[in-house]
């Protein structure tokens, strides 16, 4: 999935546009993809992949050859912190009293399978959350670990730990699922 | 039989959870619009280039305010502070256990008046004639009197003014025409005095012509007008004829010899003398160098009575 030897990133887009934009170009669909399957908000992900390109474009120690990693993972955080924060907001709003009784709308959209997924994906660690959602992505391991800055040899113990995390949570929230 | 289980389990756990993930899959509503990314992008540079401008533009603002805020209680310090305009100086001092340490200088004015008397004694660092000033019109009186004062002024300095209102003249007076002391003005404006090296300028230029006495009088008998706006032009013409007054204007604006002179005295008021505030005398027997700060606070009859001891003594040697 990684794109190896990407073009390089320039600092300036008015000055030195064709390596950022050749980057941007190549990458922004693949990103705003990524995001949309982890927050299932279309307008969202767009918002949250230009400030992926916004934080890829203004630190220079991103390394050029790493570009696709680098976004990819971002995007994937990002879109996780997207998740708990909205999982946080409705617990204050729930312990605050702010938010009426749920709607039919909402009783319907929380037993959908999606937003059980994402209600869980926001309650595990980060990291495995990031794990699980790059390997069905079908990122290779060696493409996990250089993404997330592991060891290669120990990216598979972590996938498992993580899917292990992921059905515990599942469990604690709906119950045993029928497998 | 119980391994062959666990193995299922494991798979079956492993397709819901692939199951669970791919439901995520976005549907056809995510279309990516590059275009529009790209072009929010630019926008937000803009504004972060024009907060960064602004952000430039505050902080040089807040640092011009915060110098200004530092200079003027220096600029008011003068007419505070009894006796001297000061000139922070800071000099490098060795502790008893080897560090140094940067110390800034002590005010003058809370040392007593008869200590000034006990003034410190400087060692001769040069010949005698490196202390000639530059130009020679700073000096007055005869040149093989036994005593020299040199005075170290800033026309900008309120008690620099103040020592040539009330000391200088009698001191002219009674010891400088009487061939008992040779009386020489040494220039040392102050950094925190805008105008002082204009003045100086001024006064130099006058010197060139024959009118140095004349003028450096009027610029400190007129300090209070000028030190406000700078129009030293003005004063200096209430006493110069205007053939004479065209002439230092034209030295002023072009004689570049006239800030060597100021130089040289600055370099002397700081490499020889230590100075750091104005007035200060310097008296001149022999080899040996007196350094007198805060001498418009002394009064006259003090100074009488010095140059008297003095003189008397250096008689009787």
């Amino acid at each position: 999935m990684i794109v190896q030897n990407e073009t390089s990133r320039g600092t300036d887009l008015d000055e030195s546009p064709p390596d950022f934009e050749t980057t941007f170009r190549l990458h922004y669909p693949r990103i705003v993809y990524a995001i949309a399957r982890v927050v299932g908000d279309a307008a969202c992900a767009e918002e949250l992949a230009v400030e992926v390109f916004w934080k890829f474009w203004r630190n220079p120690r991103i390394p050029r050859d790493k570009a696709g990693g680098w976004l990819y993972r971002t995007a994937i955080r990002l879109g996780i912190h997207e998740l708990r924060r909205r999982a946080r907001h409705a617990r204050y709003q729930r312990l605050l009293r702010l938010a009426g009784p749920q709607t039919p709308e909402e009783i319907r959209a929380g037993d959908e399978k999606q937003e059980q997924v994402r209600r869980v994906l926001s309650a595990i660690k980060p990291r495995d959350a990031e794990l699980l959602l790059l390997q069905s992505d079908e990122f290779r391991y060696e493409e996990i670990a250089s993404a997330l800055d592991l060891n290669f040899a120990s990216v598979g113990t972590l996938v498992s730990r993580a899917r292990l995390a992921f059905r515990k949570e599942y469990t604690k929230l709906y119950g045993e699922p029928r497998l | 039989m119980a391994n062959h289980d666990f193995e299922n389990n494991n798979l079956l756990n492993d397709r819901w959870l692939n199951g669970c993930l791919e439901s995520l899959t976005p549907g056809r509503s995510v279309v990516p619009d590059a275009g529009k990314a790209l072009t929010r992008l630019r926008e937000r540079n803009r504004a972060r280039r024009i907060a960064m401008r602004r952000w430039t533009w505050t902080s040089a603002g807040l640092a011009a305010a915060g110098i200004a805020v530092l200079l003027v209680p220096n600029a008011r310090a003068c007419a505070e502070q009894p006796g001297a305009c000061m000139q922070k100086v800071w000099k490098t001092v060795s502790t008893h256990n080897g560090v140094h340490e940067r110390v800034v200088s002590q005010s003058p004015a809370a040392l007593p008046i008869a200590s000034h008397l006990s003034a410190r004694l400087l060692p001769a660092q040069a010949s005698p004639s490196t202390f000639r000033p530059h130009a020679l019109y700073k000096e007055i009186g005869s040149p093989t009197a036994p005593i020299t004062l040199e005075a170290y002024t800033d026309y900008q300095c309120p008690w620099c003014a103040v020592f040539f209102r009330n000391i200088v003249p009698q001191i002219m007076e009674q010891y400088v025409r009487t061939g008992k002391v040779k009386f020489v003005h040494r220039d040392f404006p102050l950094p925190l005095h805008p105008y002082a090296r204009l003045a100086a300028r001024y006064a130099n230029a006058a010197g060139e012509i024959g009118h140095y006495e004349l003028v450096a009088n009027q610029i400190f008998a007129t300090q209070d007008i000028w030190s406000k706006t700078g129009g030293i032009d003005a004063e200096v013409t209430k006493v110069l004829a205007p053939g004479d007054m065209q002439r230092v204007r034209q030295l002023v604006k072009n004689d570049d010899s006239l800030d060597e002179t100021v130089i040289r005295d600055v370099a002397m008021g700081t490499n020889t003398d230590h100075l750091n505030s104005t007035p200060t005398v310097v008296i001149v027997s022999g080899d040996a160098r007196e350094a007198i700060s805060n001498a418009a606070t002394l009064p006259l009859s003090v100074w009488q009575s010095y140059l008297d001891t003095k003189l008397a003594g250096l008689a009787a040697h």
